[in-house]
């Protein structure tokens, strides 16, 4: 699926004291079966636009175009009854999704409401389960009593569950360690190769930005600040700083060789290609 | 998550209900709520609704804000407005409840946007002192009134985050009477056991915080008494004392 | 070594699950010490029997005092807690009348309050935000508020338990040099739970958790020297030392390196 952002503005508590823009003349384009990033730091309406895209908030004005059905600031009830199975989202804070006493019931929840027909739901569950690496004795356990890590797996496989077309992810590298990080990518990977989804990311973590993303938006106070590809953004050092963000350790070693020492070595997303380049320039 | 208007919340203004003494808008909601409860027909329930539109005024605070509690607690208000004309047959003494219950959303609401939480039990505790004498430990009550004050917002958010998540697996509560009901029948027992579950965390996280209803502690912003604290004590009493000598006599 | 916690063989299930078991674990006073473990690892359990919030079969000792029920009380005077995102909770409608509150409870005069307020939110630069609602505040800024209202009572120790993942990373880094500063100077103690291990760059200690167990506790320097001290608790180290250990094992440099500008300097001297 392909998602156009045309001009999407959201102002929070209109008309009151507390009135606050939180996103302005957003306009993007998320190519279909590409891993779209937007990177922002904190504060930024990572959040805010997430939500939007995932029809769980309104828009104030502007439209957002999902393949050749149009959402704007209207409730278009029908469209929004067709779209929703085509997009998963998955939540910054996992605890925030779930309201079903086991894992069970919150898969099935979903497959029942968003429609997913199958002959064999109990087996779509494990299925979904085994996906994100949990085994079936996760099926009678309270969401809300699981680790951080598994209950974002769960989230996961809620939403893999009734295979939407795109997936959305706010923020999902916070609460997860270096192992369940890595688990992360490589469902990300497989979500796109094999399962031909859209996805996109909201984070604020540069170097998981630079582990996945085919295109990144900078996003900040509300609006979008530059977009262009991994290498473009990540080497200007400028851009980051003036946004918060900042550089992923890899390019960050090669960049501060080149402006330190002036040796031009390459700029890597593997740890050990850049072993090989600097044994090479130092011998 | 950002900034929801709801009953329960506080909405930071500067007005002259804002600056009010604690003690006097408690006092104060009390003596309103006293006068709704004497009000039986519609002549003085329009004196009460002008009283509570002056207040209104003096709070600084958006109409919009109180139309969208009004409209959030539309069911109830419609529910009493429709069983006491039939109980009573008569439209008018309907209407008369339906402005009543208007009038008690109102007035707590002024409170509790124009008065923080941790104020408000200082509030209560000094207002309900006097009951000390009866053995009743004021400051567990103080403290579980405004616990309950605080219950509903929690209450409000956590429903609303449950809602939201609902709505993501397509049951959406604004589509159509069927989803409603569907949405809320699901949503009522997490909701509930969520909201105990935070109100238990946030009352170990205020002990860690050297919290304790046994010993006295500072209050960092309370406002002293002023002009207008006992001006508008003054108005409410004169006009609870014209409400029922009107009753007493007609 | 002065021991600010003392654990002497913990059991402790929590719903039928054995979390610790013959768990010891000892931290040193007037320390940073980072502890590390992944998700699950019983962090934040640590964490809640350390506040006395659950109990296990034996009893810790925390600056020097068993945490029982009886010296709860004592001890909450002496430490500051900024509790993991999801478990926040802020009791005030302003940022002033947040930072207030424990002082308020101490009963601390208002002068005194008003002074310590500024104080704490010059020393983590928040003072911008001194009118505004805790709860309409971006995760970042939450962070800084609970953090500050930890810090206002000026606690012998200071327990984080992930709470500065939200700040973006300039603003981190900032704050946790000037933790550090506090460490060094009014020679406070800093336990920081976390599952990044990039944190312990900024450590004196660290204690690895890993399935309920010490992997391994000892200074960062100790337990860099070994890889496989992440690498068995499914975890990775920092990613400078990922790149010295490689560094080492071609010749091309000798120790491990915490810094990356030194690290290139050293390299194309």
């Amino acid at each position: 699926m392909e998602i156009r952002l045309n001009k999407i503005s959201y102002i929070a508590n209109k008309k009151t004291q507390l009135q606050k823009t939180i996103l302005k003349d957003i306009t993007a384009l998320i190519k279909n079966n590409q891993i779209t990033v937007f990177l922002g730091p904190n504060g930024s309406g990572k959040t805010t636009l997430a939500s939007i895209i995932s029809l769980l908030n309104n828009i104030d004005s502007g439209n957002i175009t999902y393949d050749n059905i149009k959402i704007n600031n209207k409730i278009d009830k029908i469209n929004l009854n067709i779209l929703k199975p085509k997009i998963g989202f998955i939540y910054q804070n996992s605890c925030d999704q779930f309201f079903c006493n086991t894992v069970k019931e919150e898969i099935e929840f979903a497959l029942d409401n968003l429609n997913y027909h199958t002959k064999d739901k109990a087996k779509r569950i494990k299925d979904s389960l085994k996906l994100v690496g949990l085994n079936p004795s996760y099926l009678d356990k309270d969401p809300l009593k699981l680790s951080n890590g598994e209950q974002k797996l769960l989230s996961i496989a809620i939403t893999l569950s009734y295979n939407p077309e795109v997936i959305i992810l706010d923020e999902p590298t916070l609460e997860l360690d270096n192992h369940n990080q890595n688990k992360l990518i490589k469902l990300i990977k497989l979500m796109k190769l094999r399962y031909n989804k859209t996805i996109i990311v909201f984070t604020k973590d540069s170097n998981f930005a630079h582990q996945i993303a085919d295109y990144i938006y900078i996003l900040n106070n509300g609006s979008i600040i530059v977009k262009g590809l991994k290498y473009k953004i990540f080497k200007n050092e400028k851009l980051l700083k003036e946004n918060n963000l900042t550089m992923p350790d890899l390019i960050k070693f090669s960049y501060l060789v080149e402006t330190e020492k002036s040796v031009k070595i390459e700029y890597r997303d593997d740890i050990n290609d850049l072993m090989k380049d600097i044994y090479r320039h130092v011998r | 998550m950002s900034g929801n208007i709801m009953i329960g919340n506080y909405f930071p203004a500067k007005s002259n209900i804002h600056n009010m003494n604690p003690i006097s808008k408690i006092i104060c909601t009390i003596l309103f709520l006293l006068m709704t409860i004497f009000s039986f027909n519609i002549e003085v329930s329009g004196i009460l609704v002008l009283l509570v539109m002056i207040l209104i005024m003096n709070t600084s605070i958006p109409l919009t804000v109180y139309y969208y509690i009004l409209k959030k607690l539309r069911y109830i208000i419609i529910i009493f407005f429709v069983l006491s004309s039939l109980i009573t047959f008569s439209l008018i003494a309907g209407l008369t409840v339906g402005i009543n219950v208007v009038l008690i959303i109102l007035i707590v609401s002024i409170l509790t946007l124009t008065t923080p939480p941790t104020e408000i039990v200082y509030g209560l505790e000094k207002v309900l002192y006097p009951l000390q004498k009866c053995n009743i430990k004021t400051n567990t009550l103080a403290l579980n009134i405004s616990m309950a004050l605080r219950f509903i917002p929690i209450l409000i958010d956590e429903s609303d985050k449950i809602l939201k998540s609902e709505a993501s697996y397509g049951v959406d509560y604004h589509l159509n009477i069927k989803n409603k009901i569907k949405a809320i029948k699901t949503m009522i027992k997490p909701a509930i056991k969520r909201t105990l579950k935070k109100q238990k965390e946030i009352s170990k996280s205020m002990e860690v915080r050297l919290f304790s209803i046994y010993k006295s502690r500072t209050n960092y912003r309370i406002n002293k008494w002023g002009f207008f604290d006992t001006y508008l004590i003054i108005v409410h009493i004169a006009i609870l004392i014209i409400i029922i000598m009107r009753g007493v006599i007609t | 070594m002065q021991k600010v916690v003392e654990i002497k063989d913990l059991n402790f299930s929590y719903q039928e699950k054995e979390v610790f078991k013959n768990l010891h674990l000892t931290m040193e006073s007037q320390k940073f010490t980072v502890v590390l473990g992944p998700n699950g690892s019983g962090k934040t359990t640590l964490l809640k029997l350390l506040l006395g919030f659950e109990k296990g079969n034996s009893v810790i000792m925390l600056d020097s005092l068993p945490v029982i029920k009886e010296n709860l009380n004592r001890i909450y005077k002496e430490i500051g807690v900024v509790f993991e995102n999801q478990n926040q909770n802020f009791v005030a409608e302003t940022v002033t009348d947040e930072l207030a509150f424990p002082l308020e409870n101490l009963n601390y005069g208002k002068e005194e309050i008003t002074k310590a307020i500024d104080q704490v939110s010059d020393l983590l630069n928040i003072k911008h935000l001194l009118n505004e609602v805790p709860n309409n505040l971006n995760a970042g800024d939450k962070q800084l508020v609970a953090l500050a209202s930890a810090l206002i009572i000026n606690p012998k120790i200071l327990l984080i338990d992930e709470g500065l993942n939200n700040l973006d990373l300039s603003r981190k880094n900032k704050i946790l040099s000037i933790l550090k500063k506090l460490v060094n100077e009014n020679q406070i103690t800093i336990i920081y739970f976390t599952h990044d291990s990039e944190d312990t760059l900024n450590a004196d200690n660290v204690i690895i958790l890993s399935n309920g167990k010490v992997q391994v506790a000892n200074t960062k320097e100790e337990i860099y020297k070994d890889e496989n001290n992440f690498l068995n608790a499914n975890l990775e180290p920092p990613f400078i030392i990922k790149l010295s250990k490689r560094l080492q094992f071609y010749d091309l440099i000798q120790d491990d390196y915490l810094n990356a500008e030194k690290l290139v300097n050293d390299l194309w001297k």
